[in-house]
């Protein structure tokens, strides 16, 4: 009768000598076993047959720097181990005690009563202010005086060339309407002839004119001689 | 308990206060230097490596050798810094391999000397070069664990028995036993298609 397979393979990895009798007869009759056994004992044997490995030469130049190396590593721990320990300098005190006051403890100051008791009455409010309070008050940056000077002169001047060139069609369409009006006056001169006297003003503000005509050069200059009213045409 | 071999050039060393490779400690180094370097090129897999890890080895050794009490056999205790010299390395220089032209050629020199007297290995290894499946077998090694790695080179490479394995790598024989089983598991998973390639065709 056939006895069971082994369970442990590790039999088949075991000398001759070593294997249980009992294997040996299931081996002798089990071909799967008997297969096992064998790629084991040649694994074995390839092992085994590994060529032993000499030691180069190098090896010896290696140990002696590896020992020279430790024992100089080893003095130098001899030599930081003998250190003696150093004593505590008298100025060391003084200079903890004066840390020691500063760390001391602080007594709290009068304001926290004064906040305590604003928290108290509003918290919403109080805590509003302590939180909006500490947001830095941010300054504008340079670059924004830069870019705001640029357009505001060119600003001015084109407000100013616009304030003068409305101004000269003002006194043109002026100066067409006197002329035609002298032309009626000349052709009807059955009509008695009404004395007319000009009086020609040369402005140089816009806080000169009368409101009429200010508001009327206001009209059509969009403005500009409003802004501009101060600056010397 | 048998006495320890190397009981007296160990205390010839302790008593000593050698300052290098000299006196009882050269002749440790020369009785151990090869089989130190063995087991660290079987678990580095290779020279350069193996190289580092024995230089380290006995570095190790000089500076603790004052401090062994003999409490273990000298030869496990050199096994056991050799095995974690040689594991630390591979851990630190993680997969990267570097070998010198040098250490190449060295090791195709020393393959030459293999010890293959077992017929039914000569005569497929006569056939596929031996050289080769050399290379296969310590590919296989070399995919192992670490731990599985450093047990597999002490049973099989070194032949040492479970007794002097447990006492190396200071576990008990069960560990032993349980980390050789699965040893032998991921062999037999490693080393099939090698067999397959060589034998079975």
């Amino acid at each position: 009768m056939n006895s069971p397979c082994p369970s442990d393979p590790d039999h088949f990895w075991q000398s001759a000598a070593e294997v249980d009798p009992l294997l040996q007869a299931h081996l002798a009759e089990c071909v799967t076993c008997r297969a096992r056994q064998q790629r084991a004992q040649l694994a074995v044997r390839l092992l085994r047959a590994l060529p032993a490995q000499r030691a180069p030469k190098t090896l010896d130049g290696a140990v002696v720097a590896a020992l020279h190396a430790g024992t100089r590593q080893e003095r130098a721990i001899q030599q930081v181990s003998a250190l003696t320990r150093q004593e505590v300098p008298a100025e060391l005190n003084s200079r903890v005690e004066d840390a020691l006051v500063w760390t001391a403890e602080q007594p709290a100051p009068a304001e926290l009563e004064v906040r305590l008791r604003a928290e108290l009455a509003a918290p919403s409010e109080a805590m509003s202010r302590r939180f909006l309070g500490r947001l830095d008050r941010l300054r504008a940056p340079q670059d924004l005086d830069q870019r705001l000077s640029v357009p505001a002169r060119s600003s001015s001047r084109r407000r100013a060339f616009a304030f003068v060139g409305t101004l000269l069609v003002v006194m043109g369409l002026a100066s067409l309407a006197l002329q035609r009006w002298g032309a009626e006056l000349s052709s009807s001169q059955q009509q008695p002839r009404v004395a007319v006297q000009w009086n020609i003003e040369v402005i140089e503000s816009a806080e000169g004119l009368d409101p009429v005509s200010r508001a009327l050069i206001g009209g059509l200059s969009g403005g500009a001689s409003e802004v501009l009213g101060k600056e010397k045409l | 308990m048998k006495t320890d071999p190397d009981r007296l050039l160990v205390e010839a060393c302790q008593s000593s206060r050698t300052s290098g490779l000299e006196g009882a400690f050269r002749d440790l180094y020369d009785a151990y230097k090869d089989r130190v370097y063995n087991v660290c090129y079987r678990i580095t897999g290779n020279a350069s490596d193996a190289l580092d890890a024995s230089q380290e080895t006995f570095g190790i050794l000089f500076r603790k050798i004052h401090d062994f009490r003999f409490e273990s056999k000298f030869s496990s205790w050199v096994y056991r810094i050799a095995v974690n010299a040689s594991i630390d390395l591979k851990r630190r220089s993680g997969a990267r391999h570097t070998s010198s032209l040098e250490a190449t050629d060295e090791q195709t020199h020393e393959s030459v000397q293999a010890n293959l007297r077992d017929e039914r290995v000569e005569a497929p290894l006569a056939a596929a070069s031996r050289h080769e499946l050399e290379g296969e077998v310590q590919a296989a090694i070399g995919r192992l664990s670490p731990k599985m790695r450093a047990i597999t080179v002490l049973r099989y490479v070194e032949n040492q028995s479970y007794e002097e394995i447990a006492e190396t790598l200071q576990i008990s024989i069960g560990t032993v036993k349980s980390r050789l089983s699965r040893a032998h598991d991921a062999l037999d998973r490693e080393l099939t298609p090698v067999l397959d390639q060589y034998y079975l065709r």
